[in-house]
This record gives C-alpha cells, sequence and structure tokens, in this order.
C-alpha cells in the first residue's frame, strides 16, 4: 500500500510539473512500457541469433552427402524391420520352382533360410500378401450383366 | 641377434602408431592467431574489441556529457546485440572487453542489466526479510544508466565452388536513453578469403 502511494505521488507529481519540452501525453508510452519492461529488459547483454543460412558449395555437398547416408540408414532399419517388399507376380522373386533362385540349393548350400523357398526377402514382408487372382474379380461386374441379359 | 632386431622393429612399429593415432593437445597464448575453418573464431572476437576500445573511450561522447552534467562520469548499460549474420557468434566475448575497459578506464560508469540484475533485486528481496536492518540494502537507490550499448554483427558470403570471400561487420552504438540520441557508433570489418 505504501509502495503503491509512493509510486502513484510521484506519477501525479510528475504529471504536475512537466520538463521542459516534454510531451504531456507522455504517460500513454509510459503506461505502455511498464507492462512489458521486464520481457524486454531480459534481452540486456544477450545475443539475439538471427542468423541465415548462406550459399556454400561444399557445406550444400556435404550436407546432402549426410542426408544421403542418413536416409539409406532409415531404408536399412526399416528393411530389417519389415522385409525388402519385392514380391510380385511375375514369378522372378515368387514362390516357384521355375523361379530364378530354385528351392532348396541355396538352403542346402548356405544352412540358413535366407533364399528360402525361393523368396529373395523375408516372408513376413510388410507388401508379402496372399495370391489373389484379380483378373477373375475385375471381370466379375461384366459376367453378371452378361448373364443378366441372356437369362 | 635376429630377435633383437625383431624387438627393435616391433618397438618403432608400436610408437610410431601410436605416435601417428594419438590425440595431442598444445596450449596456445590466447592472442595467437589461428585460422582452421575460416569461420569467426576468437582472433576475430579480440579485434573486434581491440578496436571498440581504441574508440570509444577516446571520442568526444565522454566530454560532452561531463560538460553537460556538471563533470560527472557517464553511466552505461549493456542491451543487446542483434547477430544477422550466417554463423553463430556469441557478442558477449568481445562486448565483456569493452565493459572491462571501461572499468579499467575509470572515465565510464557501468551498471548491471538483463538476468544478472533480476538477480541483484531477488538478493536485495530476500534481505529485507532476512538480513540485519543495518545491513540489508533498500530498493529504490539503483543507479540509473545514461546511455545504452547496444549492436549488430552482419555478414556477407560470396563463394564459387572452393573458394569464399567472408565479410563480418560489426557495429556497436551509444544511444541516450533519455533523448534516443547516438552518441557514438564504431565498427569493425573483417574480410577472409578462403580456398578449400
Amino acid at each position: 500500500m505504501i509502495t503503491f502511494a509512493a509510486v502513484t505521488d510521484s506519477a501525479q507529481a510528475q504529471q504536475a510539473t512537466l520538463a521542459a519540452g516534454q510531451n504531456p501525453r507522455f504517460e500513454q508510452s509510459r503506461d505502455k512500457y511498464m507492462g512489458i519492461a521486464d520481457s524486454i529488459n531480459s534481452w540486456h547483454s544477450t545475443t539475439s541469433q538471427e542468423t541465415y543460412k548462406a550459399i556454400d558449395y561444399l557445406a550444400d555437398k556435404a550436407e546432402a552427402r549426410e542426408q544421403r547416408r542418413a536416409f539409406r540408414r532409415e531404408l536399412r532399419l526399416e528393411r530389417a524391420r519389415y522385409g525388402y517388399g519385392w514380391n510380385d507376380d511375375y514369378g522372378y522373386y515368387s514362390n516357384s520352382n521355375a523361379g530364378y533362385y530354385p528351392v532348396g540349393s541355396y538352403n542346402n548350400n548356405y544352412g540358413n533360410s535366407y533364399y528360402r523357398n525361393g523368396y529373395y526377402g523375408r516372408s513376413r514382408s510388410f507388401y508379402s500378401r496372399p495370391y489373389r487372382n484379380s483378373y477373375f474379380w475385375n471381370s466379375l461386374p461384366l459376367a453378371f450383366a452378361l448373364g443378366w441379359y441372356w437369362r | 641377434m635376429k630377435k633383437i632386431i625383431m624387438a627393435v622393429a616391433f618397438g618403432a612399429i608400436v610408437s610410431v602408431i601410436s605416435l601417428s593415432c594419438s590425440h595431442q593437445v598444445t596450449r596456445i597464448d590466447p592472442s595467437e592467431q589461428v585460422d582452421l575453418s575460416g569461420r569467426w573464431n576468437n582472433t576475430d572476437s579480440r579485434m573486434v574489441a581491440e578496436e571498440m576500445i581504441e574508440t570509444i573511450l577516446k571520442d568526444k561522447w565522454v566530454g560532452d556529457h561531463q560538460e553537460a552534467h556538471s563533470g560527472q562520469r557517464p553511466v552505461v548499460i549493456v542491451g543487446f546485440v542483434t547477430n544477422k549474420s550466417h554463423e553463430h557468434i556469441e557478442a558477449e566475448t568481445f562486448v565483456k572487453d569493452v565493459e572491462q575497459s571501461f572499468i579499467k578506464s575509470g572515465k565510464v560508469r557501468l551498471v548491471q542489466g538483463g538476468k544478472k540484475r533480476e538477480e541483484l533485486r531477488g538478493e536485495k528481496a530476500d534481505q529485507q526479510t532476512n538480513a540485519s536492518t543495518s545491513s540489508m540494502k533498500k530498493f529504490g537507490l539503483e543507479q540509473g544508466a545514461d546511455y545504452i550499448l547496444q549492436g549488430s554483427i552482419n555478414s556477407i558470403v560470396d563463394s564459387e565452388k572452393r573458394k569464399k570471400v567472408i565479410y563480418y561487420q560489426v557495429n556497436l552504438e551509444l544511444t541516450n536513453i533519455q533523448s534516443n540520441e547516438v552518441v557514438w557508433i564504431g565498427d569493425k570489418k573483417i574480410a577472409k578469403y578462403v580456398k578449400n
């Protein structure tokens, strides 16, 4: 209470006797900055970092190289988790004895299942789905329409 | 004989490998100029500090203030420096040298600002309740600053493949807190040619 009264008294005293040339509307500015003084004054003796990225050929090359390495590492990690996802329906990597990697030979030679069943990859691949005859299902509406027409 | 030769050869190989792979630290003088990467380093900071100290105390703003205020020394508070360059630069490395020159010369008084001032006020507040009445410090008796020291750091980079020229410009300015008048501006320009 005493502090508030003292501040009010000094403010009123300043208002009553303006300094030479002092703007009578100084209170607007004072009131505005009294509220934000603490946040502004916390910047004293600090360096505000407002840096920009300069064009540097070698630095950009090194950065691109690091990004490529990071990408390849992430790719290896994802492949370790989910497999290679190279299964397709054309038989090159499919489960077929007539495939490029015949069944059995690699199991016997290497003693592991890395090329088991002709798959070049893990059988628990994210993209490994049961074989689906898409031609049958795609032509079903046409067959239904023809059957309905010739009923 | 053969065993001795083998032992000496083995020892030589081990010592060469250990020397070539070993981590070596050598202490050097802080004023020694060692430019490794071409980026901002301690030599740049020292050059800026020396240039600013050289000019700030010899400029006429000190005399003008003393004339206008009956011989009283000006009081300065340090504001913030804006780094608009392309690197992280901490201005305190050279601003603190300027502050030190104020104190050593005795021509300019310095007051604390920022977080350190908050700490002082916190200590003062603690003394109101915990310190003896004879030793506790009072609020409302701080020395108000007459001038504020602010600054900016800018840079221009011109690069072509493995060559580049880096230009830094550091500006410090003193502004009258009452009148907003800038009474002194100091600058230091540094240019480097870097070839990789």
